[in-house]
């Protein structure tokens, strides 16, 4: 489903003192199956707009189209909608609830009407994505160590295979092999249904690294959109943002100023530049 | 979690807001009670005009006091159903075949409601214009005669801002779990009410795992911090008594001697 925000603008409490005006303005794109990343600092307005994408806030003003569906100020009946999104909230595992991890991960599919044979199938399938053993299915999740609560978590959202997968920051709190791990899995998982992701972060090199297109927020509004490579190769512009480019990139431009043929910094993957570095070596240069 | 919570302060500036709490308390306390001498059209007109003062002191909008009545509406509705339909003394006002208007019975529709917009107002100005640390400090001060019978005045105090401290965390918390599970395909807004209330689970039991676990932080982070309670413990803040608090309490004096000379 093609998603696009039309002159969208976001304000919370209106009408007393605690207003604020969280999104301004927004008017962005996203194709279908994409990969997509919004970064920005703390209070840029990423939550809120990816909190509108999933149906559960309602635009102050402007349309926001999602397929066939129009969302605006008094929109009702989003239940349907949500169902096609899953959203991966930040720090997942504190939804947990249920007695077991299999349940928690079917209650997803329930909501949804899938029959038992279905809902049993998808939680098989959504463990192994993760990639949770399956003897841990009757187990509380409230015993297993926080790693492994979110991966519950996020097996929970995955089970209902939505069309539109959003990540709030899903490797946050992770140990660095928490998050390649993670990251791989969503990667992966992406490839397999094609269904498009938002995936909301401050960590340039996730974004670098998996998005098709970057949204770069900043006070509310979207500063820039594009590929990495446009996003990154605009230093200033991030800069004003509060960020900074990938380490990667970082790494490429202080060894490329003892190079007289420069490495190209469009490469975001560790193994992509060990591949251009070793090729280089071989030719001799 | 798009609206003002009822009683919630508003943190701007104003004559009420740099009032000592503790007069406030007293004064607020005492208005309560004094509510329920009125008796008459001149001295609920005199208490509406005190209301109405105290709202245009603390500037802060009349919308958030309309709001807040919004929490008593159905209970004011309620009470005047109640009293049209029930008292029968007095003339007759209105006759319907079915039901008769007594004369009393609009009396006290009217006092009842004018009383609890009354009772509404005050406690709004005061929750509205006392930051919860504030209102604590005070209560511990005025409860602090207590002492003498050991009843343990700072610990009340402590626990009752802590309290209010995670009002605001537990609403955001709670916000964004019904959040995730709306995402999930939950539905809070459909089936009848035994449904409704179980499609309530899936929050309140993360909601209560989380509450215990804060409340566990909270208490290591303070025995870290060397807390024992009360005991030899001084204040950063100390309140202090100064003119305007004395011409409050003066105001109420005058108030109150006006409304026992008003009613009958």
């Amino acid at each position: 489903m093609e998603i696009s925000f039309q002159d969208i603008t976001y304000t919370y409490s209106t009408g007393t003192p605690f207003e604020h005006r969280a999104l301004q303005n927004i008017h962005v794109q996203f194709n279908q199956g994409s990969y997509v990343a919004v970064i920005g600092k703390t209070g840029s307005g990423k939550s809120t707009l990816v909190q509108l994408l999933a149906g559960l806030l309602l635009p102050t003003s402007g349309v926001l189209q999602v397929g066939d569906t129009r969302i605006h100020s008094r929109s009702k009946k989003l239940g349907e909608y949500r169902k096609k999104v899953g959203v991966v909230f930040q720090y997942p595992e504190h939804q947990l609830f249920e007695e077991t991890v299999a349940k928690d991960i079917a209650f997803g599919p329930k909501n949804l009407g899938c029959d038992v044979a279905e809902i049993e199938h998808r939680v098989v399938e959504a463990m192994s994505w993760v990639g949770l053993s399956p003897d841990l299915r009757d187990r509380s999740p409230f015993e297993l160590s926080g790693g492994q609560m979110r991966r519950v978590a996020i097996a929970g959202v995955l089970a209902m295979r939505p069309d539109i997968l959003i990540l709030d920051e899903p490797t946050a709190g992770l140990d660095y092999l928490g998050q390649r791990d993670l990251l791989s899995i969503l990667k992966r998982f992406h490839q397999h249904f094609g269904c498009t992701v938002v995936h909301v972060t401050h960590n340039m090199n996730e974004a670098a690294e998996l998005a098709e297109q970057i949204v770069l927020m900043s006070d509310g509004k979207v500063i820039s959109t594009g590929k990495p490579v446009e996003i990154f190769r605009n230093l200033p512009y991030l800069q004003v943002s509060g960020l900074d480019v990938p380490d990667v990139t970082k790494w490429i431009m202080s060894l490329n100023q003892n190079l007289s043929t420069p490495v190209s910094t469009e490469i975001y993957e560790l193994s992509a530049l060990a591949d251009e570095l070793i090729h280089r070596w071989r030719r001799g240069s | 979690m798009n609206s003002v919570m009822i009683g919630q302060y508003i943190p701007i500036d104003s004559w009420l807001h740099r009032l000592d709490p503790r007069s406030k308390c007293i004064f607020v306390f005492c208005m309560l009670i004094l509510i329920f001498f009125a008796n008459n059209v001149e001295s609920y007109a005199l208490l509406l005009f005190i209301g109405l003062a105290g709202m245009v002191l603390s500037r802060i909008s009349f919308l958030l006091f309309f709001r807040s009545m919004k929490l008593i509406i159905w209970m004011i509705l309620f009470t005047t159903l109640f009293h049209l339909i029930f008292t029968q003394s007095g003339s007759a006002v209105l006759e319907t075949p079915v039901l008769t208007i007594y004369e009393e019975g609009v009396r006290q529709a009217a006092i009842l409601s004018v009383r609890f917009i009354l009772l509404m107002t005050f406690a709004s100005l005061l929750m509205f214009t006392t930051s919860p640390i504030d209102l604590t400090d005070g209560l511990e001060s005025l409860l602090s005669p207590l002492r003498r019978w050991r009843f343990p005045v700072h610990e009340f105090a402590m626990m009752m801002s802590i309290a209010l401290r995670f009002i605001p965390t537990l609403w955001a918390e709670t916000d964004k779990i019904i959040k995730a599970q709306k995402a999930r395909g939950a539905d809070f807004e459909s089936g009848n009410l035994y449904r409704r209330v179980m499609a309530y689970i899936p929050v309140l039991i993360p909601l209560m795992i989380s509450s215990f676990r804060r409340a566990e932080d909270l208490a290591t982070a303070m025995e870290a911090r060397g807390y024992v309670g009360g005991v030899g413990r001084s204040k950063l803040r100390v309140l202090s008594i100064r003119r305007s608090d004395v011409l409050l309490l003066v105001c109420f004096a005058i108030v109150a001697t006006a409304l026992f000379w008003m009613r009958k």
